[in-house]
């Protein structure tokens, strides 16, 4: 038969991208962030020129103060002038007073844009992710940990924000002042500017090693986050599970491993850049000592003036303070180009795209054809072997078959959730590769043999976010008998949900399912053992309202209890993968094969 | 506490009071009578608890420093040398440009030899900065990593011991948010917050140190005029700053529970073609986090350059009076030009100061946060009732008696189960029928005590209260096969020997064989050692259950509870792992709850619930005779029965 064989294997992988794929990867993942900014170009500019404005108003200030102290000096020399001189600084104070006030003013304003901005980002992307994430072909998420993807809509996400709150404007302005510093320089004295730019190489083979060091262990950090995220969302759905089983210290200890594992990825950050970062200042100490030397030699032979080296000094102050500026946001954008390339894998990954010559169904009359069908989840580990039959618009068929057989498989290619090897199957005469799979779905009311439930309230967990009239929510819990339960809540319809509906009885739960596969008025109907967690007396009246409604409609049941199936105009006995026989009950009893092996067990 | 900030400036003055009110009684915790069943208790009680949690908060990282005070010592002691450092560089910067200027002007002549050793202890001091920088990095913002791991630990630990009705409320998503995005918030704010404190500590201390030396006391205090508004603004900009980090950790929470959830369930968003709806509600949300960090980014973006603002008016003071009493002759220029300096030095650690506010309140909102969950507790927990638990219980023989069981959910009205008044004799099997949300699987969940009976006396095993038996040994004698089939995503080994000592390979198979599933594993490529998806996703919803079977039975427990344990499995299984089951049962309590009178014939005792009672009690042949409930349920099935066998003879 099939193997499941995927599991965990696979889907840790999805959080181990190798190191050489992320070097390919590298210069990409700095466009795609400022891609994301692209459409704010102006806010950015406007936000650049505004730091601008801000670092002007900085150099403004001592120009004033220095204004000031002359003017003290003059008049402490000539006291005649002392209430002209009065009145200069009570209009310098003012002037002051002026400026700190537009820096206040500009300072809320771009510190607010950049925020704002940076949010509205995050936002457009997150959105985006999620967009995508919904569009996803279904074998995805087979495979991956439910954590692993809330970890890229939220918390990846989020981890880029910074790079555009504080990175990206101040990259700019310091690049701008970088260069400044470096056409001054090189205009005062060419020999002074050369030995400061000696250091240059040293702090670009520095950035170079930190870059890769810190991308591998930046990689391991949002995985290992991811990982953390995946142990909890699993153990809380199972913490009943856990609890029941006395398996609270061993789980104790599984998470201080992968908690254990975050910590020490962390700490060797730390390192990196704790050396990183220092280092760069003993460039910055190297290239002072080197003005010093170079400058005082030239000084000794009379060959520079005190005046350069005093300016040098100055400089290549100014010089490096950007440079350590940028070494600091260097982390930052990092960090944010690993989550940005995580959440561009996750872009990348293929959606459930219609073809582009998809065929119109139309209204569909519910006819569905198997034509030599042939599907594994994995490999060549076949679960369907040649399968072939045909549903009739209308009709009433019921697969039975042991477990394990392939019966929900079945119902997943009906719904277009995997792609099948071999062979066709036809919806109303169209290749169901040919047609708008979603066309398809909303014409399909299925009950899934795993209930799911939303967080909510009652009616919404029936007619889903589908806009369908209260009266008709009403009408398919009676047919399915839920509304007996229903009206003894509380609220009734209105009664809250929580999230996956724990606070319901799982038969309870059942019946809700099954009223939302049948409240959005189906052309087929299918129902993978949707009675199975229901009473007898439950499941007879559901029956008898299943009657009326089934008429005209194609429906498919699944179900191990013959009581369900009775009804069905055809019985597929699915049994290894092949369909092994079909008829009737009556003709399959007759036939004495394994339908008749299997049921007459039952009852004997 | 001061959560209501945000709304409170939207209110009238009424609902301002008011509130403050309300702040003013929870900081003192009490709950004055008045306000007792008004909406307002129940606000106030949140808002102490909140309280609380935070000084419980505070409590544990105190205890954290404490417990790492070697370490954070040393990151104090390299911050403050780091920065001794940043002042003794342009010292000896200053002395050689002072050299060479006099070099310059002719008055003395520099040896090359000095200026070279000069030049080297400049770069020998930045290898010195280096290393002190390096282990001030290391130690303290490494000790929040510590503080981050061991606050994550402290909450998956406190996690796993609360009772399933806390997951009722909270959701994994949030849970999820709390674990990364707030731990983050803190371990930020623990990090470079003690940076920031030390920078801003040795840095006011020094530019002090500078102001005795040269300073006169009016001028000085004349510049320090603004400081008190600086204060002021820091204390009333907190409050805001914290009351919208709050909405924006809320938010992101919510966002995080709206992705899982929608994960999770999107097989039925798929089948359902939701998406575009789930795009929608997500959008909501995700717009509410950017309102919310819109909010946060205004406060956040007025705040700091507010804080200039006002330490740029010592910068004015000084300008106007100062430059008036110089020219006066009131003070020398030297002084005007050293209080300017003194100035430049002060506005630094100001400007840290600030930041340093602001990681403290969004640390706070965090642990707050984090605080009710890591101070929550457990509603079922040993010596609940007050009498401590029995030593060492062993292994139980399996009597249960019911006396006048009454249990409802918390937070829910109505009982469930309500006078139930029964027994299971040692080694019997009890089947247990009823209607869909009868309360079957409420009773497993009392035998368990994954929900907790009302008083004492109500359930006993062995004649012991079951409360009194410790928790640990009285799971250990149940063996239970839950309704929902819940596998985690590890091997299929690892799920049937689901136990802290593990099982050897060959009870794990015998186990499956039991449970009829050995031949389907026996099937798959990998057999024993296949990796489950999550819930176990790759699997068929039969071979789930029979997993989840064999995981109860290799427990061999003296009481086993089977949940509507064969609902998926076809009639043949059904029929061979009832046979194996009939081994199994022998000197076993057994309590199977099913819907299928196929399931349960055998049953020594079958039990009805019907409206939170017992409504019929008996074996199968004597509740046929009673022709009641059971005997119609009976009735139905064999009447398909006969339908379908007569149809199929004739
Ligand atoms: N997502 C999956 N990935 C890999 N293997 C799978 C997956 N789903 C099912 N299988 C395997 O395919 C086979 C058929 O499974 P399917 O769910 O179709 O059985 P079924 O007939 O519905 O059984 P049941 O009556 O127990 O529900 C099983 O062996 C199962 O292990
Ligand atoms: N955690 C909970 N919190 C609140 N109410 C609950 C909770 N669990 C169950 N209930 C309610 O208690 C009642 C009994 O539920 P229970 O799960 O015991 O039913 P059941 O007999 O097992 O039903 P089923 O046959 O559907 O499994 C139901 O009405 C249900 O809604
Ligand atoms: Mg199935
Ligand atoms: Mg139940």
């Amino acid at each position: 038969m099939s193997g499941p064989g995927m599991g965990r294997g696979g889907s840790r992988s999805l959080d181990q991208v190798s190191v050489e794929e992320k070097k390919k990867m590298d210069r990409k993942a700095l466009r795609n962030l400022l891609k994301y900014a692209l459409p704010f170009w102006p806010k950015f500019l406007l936000a650049l020129m505004l730091v601008l404005m801000l670092t002007g108003a900085e150099l403004l200030r001592p120009y004033i103060l220095g204004l000031a102290i002359d003017d003290i000096a003059f008049t402490l020399d000539n006291p005649a002038g002392i209430l002209d001189n009065k009145s200069r600084i009570i209009l310098m104070g003012a002037a002051f007073f002026g400026l700190a006030l537009a820096q206040l003013v500009i300072g809320y304003f771009s510190a607010f844009i950049l925020r704002a901005t940076s949010a509205r980002i995050i936002m457009n992307l997150r959105d985006k992710v999620f967009t995508h994430v919904q569009r996803l072909h279904f074998p995805y998420f087979d495979k991956t940990p439910v954590g692993s993807l809330v970890t890229r809509i939220c918390n990846d996400t989020n981890n880029i924000s910074e790079m555009y709150t504080n990175v990206l404007v101040n990259f700019f302005r310091d690049i701008f002042e970088i260069i400044g510093v470096i056409i001054v320089m090189f205009m005062i004295n060419t020999r002074l500017a050369l030995a400061v730019m000696v250091v240059v190489p040293l702090m670009a083979a520095a950035t170079i090693m930190f870059r890769l060091k810190a991308r591998k262990v930046f990689t391991r950090i949002r995985a290992k986050l991811a990982a953390i995220n995946i142990f909890l969302s699993e153990h809380i759905a199972g913490m009943k599970i856990i609890q029941a089983f006395n398996m609270q210290n061993a789980k104790k200890e599984e998470f201080d491993t992968v908690n254990h594992e975050y910590l020490r990825e962390n700490d060797k950050m730390i390192v990196i850049f704790g050396v990183f970062r220092p280092f760069m200042e003993i460039v910055a100490a190297i290239a002072t000592a080197l003005i010093l030397w170079i400058g005082g030699k030239g000084i000794l032979e009379s060959a520079i003036s005190f005046g350069t080296v005093y300016m040098f000094l100055n400089y290549s102050g100014k010089f490096f303070q950007p440079i350590m500026n940028l070494t600091e946001m260097y982390n930052t954008t990092q960090s944010s180009l690993v989550s940005s390339d995580r959440i561009e894998s996750l872009l990348k990954t293929g959606t459930e795209e219609n073809p582009g010559d998809y065929q119109e169904l139309g209204e569909i009359r519910g006819e569905i054809e198997f034509r030599n069908v042939w599907f594994a989840y994995v490999g060549e580990n076949w679960v369907l072997r040649d399968v072939s039959f045909t549903v009739r618009p209308g009709e009433k068929i019921a697969i039975v078959g042991t477990t394990g057989a392939g019966k929900t498989t079945i119902i997943s290619l009906i719904l277009g959730f995997y792609k099948i090897q071999k062979g066709e199957i036809f919806v109303d005469g169209k290749p169901i590769s040919k047609i708008n799979i979603r066309e398809l779905r909303k014409a399909v009311g299925t009950v899934r043999q795993d209930v799911f439930l939303f967080q909510g309230d009652i009616e919404t967990n029936i007619r889903l976010y589908n806009d369908i009239d209260f009266e008709l929510v009403k009408k398919a819990a009676e047919t399915v008998n839920a509304s007996k339960f229903i009206e003894n809540l509380p609220l009734k319809y209105k009664e809250p949900v929580n999230q996956r509906g724990t606070t319901l009885s799982e038969g309870q739960r059942q019946l809700l399912s099954f009223a939302r596969a049948i409240v959005m008025d189906p052309r087929i109907l299918v129902l993978d053992e949707a009675t199975s967690s229901v009473d007898a007396r439950t499941e007879q009246l559901i029956q008898e309202g299943l009657e009326n409604l089934m008429e005209g409609r194609t429906s498919i049941t699944i179900a191990h209890r013959l009581s369900t199936i009775k009804n069905a105009d055809r019985i597929l006995f699915l049994h290894h993968g092949r369909i092994a026989e079909s008829g009737s009950h009556t003709e399959l009893m007759e036939l004495r094969k394994l339908y008749y092996e299997l049921y007459s067990i039952q009852y004997s | 506490m001061t959560d209501n900030a945000n709304s409170g400036e939207q209110k009238g003055n009424a609902g301002l009071r008011k509130k403050f009110r309300l702040w003013r009684l929870a900081r003192q915790g009490r709950v004055p009578d008045e306000i007792k069943g008004t909406p307002e208790e129940k606000l106030l009680k949140k808002k102490i608890k909140q309280n609380k949690n935070l000084k419980k908060g505070w409590g544990l990282f105190i205890e954290f420093i404490r417990r790492h005070w070697v370490r954070y010592s040393f990151g104090v002691l390299a911050i403050v040398s780091v920065n001794a450092m940043s002042i003794v560089t342009p010292i000896i910067t200053g002395d050689i440009v002072d050299m060479l200027s006099d070099t310059a002007a002719g008055m003395e002549s520099v040896s090359l030899k000095r200026l070279s050793m000069l030049c080297l202890v400049i770069v020998g001091l930045s290898f010195a900065k280096l290393m002190a920088n390096f282990f001030n990095r290391y130690l303290i913002q490494g000790a929040s990593n510590i503080l981050e791991y061991a606050m994550r630990k402290r909450m998956f630990n406190k996690l796993i011991d609360l009772s399933i009705s806390y997951f009722n409320r909270k959701s994994a998503g949030e849970i999820m948010a709390l674990a990364s995005n707030d731990l983050r918030a803190l371990r930020h704010a623990v990090g470079h917050g003690i940076m920031m404190l030390t920078n801003a500590l040795v840095l006011l201390g020094a530019g002090f140190i500078y102001l005795t030396v040269r300073l006169s006391l009016p001028l000085t205090l004349a510049i320090m005029i603004p400081f008190p508004f600086m204060l002021l603004l820091i204390n009333g900009f907190s409050r805001f700053i914290q009351a919208r980090f709050k909405r924006v950790q809320e938010t992101f929470a919510d966002l995080s529970s709206k992705v899982e959830e929608n994960i999770s369930g999107i097989r039925v968003i798929k089948s359902f073609v939701q998406e575009e709806q789930e795009i929608a509600n997500f959008r909501k949300i995700n717009e509410s986090n950017y309102d919310a960090s819109i909010k946060h980014a205004r406060v956040m973006a007025i705040f700091h350059p507010s804080l200039s603002f006002i330490s740029t008016m010592s910068y004015l003071i000084m300008l106007m009076a100062g430059g008036l009493m110089a020219m006066q002759g009131a003070i020398s220029l030297g002084e005007f030009v050293a209080a300017n300096t003194f100035i430049g030095m002060l506005i630094r650690p100001i400007s840290f100061l600030g930041m340093l506010i602001n990681q403290m309140q969004q640390g706070k909102v965090s642990l707050t946060r984090i605080g009710e969950l890591i101070f929550e507790n457990p509603d079922i927990f040993d010596g609940k009732f007050g009498t401590p638990p029995i030593e060492s219980p062993g292994r139980l023989s399996g009597r249960i008696e019911f006396n006048n069981l009454r249990f409802k959910y918390p937070e829910k009205d109505g009982y469930i189960l309500d006078g139930i008044n029964t027994a299971i004799a040692p080694g019997t099997t009890v089947a247990l029928v009823g209607e869909v949300g009868s309360g079957k699987t409420t009773f497993a969940n009392l035998l368990m005590r994954i929900f907790d009976i009302e008083e004492k006396g109500m359930i006993t095993i062995d004649g012991h209260d079951i409360t009194d038996i410790p928790l640990k040994a009285l799971r250990d004698n149940i063996g239970y096969v839950p309704q929902d089939n819940f596998l985690f995503s590890e091997s299929i080994a690892y799920n049937i020997g689901f136990s802290e000592e593990g099982y050897p390979m060959e009870e794990i198979e015998n186990a499956a064989r039991k449970s009829n599933v050995y031949g389907n594993i026996m099937e798959f490529p990998e057999k024993f050692d296949t990796m489950l998806g999550e819930k176990g996703v790759n699997l068929s919803g039969g071979q789930k259950q029979r997993i989840c079977i064999a995981r109860a039975l290799i427990k061999d427990a003296p009481i086993l509870i089977l949940d509507d344990c064969l609902s998926s499995v076809d009639v043949e299984t059904e029929k061979e792992i009832l046979a194996n089951l009939r081994d199994v049962r022998a000197g076993r309590t057994c309590i199977i709850i099913s819907h299928r009178v196929s399931t349960i014939k055998d049953a020594d005792k079958i039990i009805v619930l019907e409206n939170s009672r017992i409504a019929e009690e008996g074996s199968h042949d004597q509740l046929v005779a009673l022709g009641g409930i059971y005997d119609k349920m009976y009735r139905m099935q064999l009447i398909d029965e006969i339908e379908i066998n007569g149809g199929g003879a004739l």
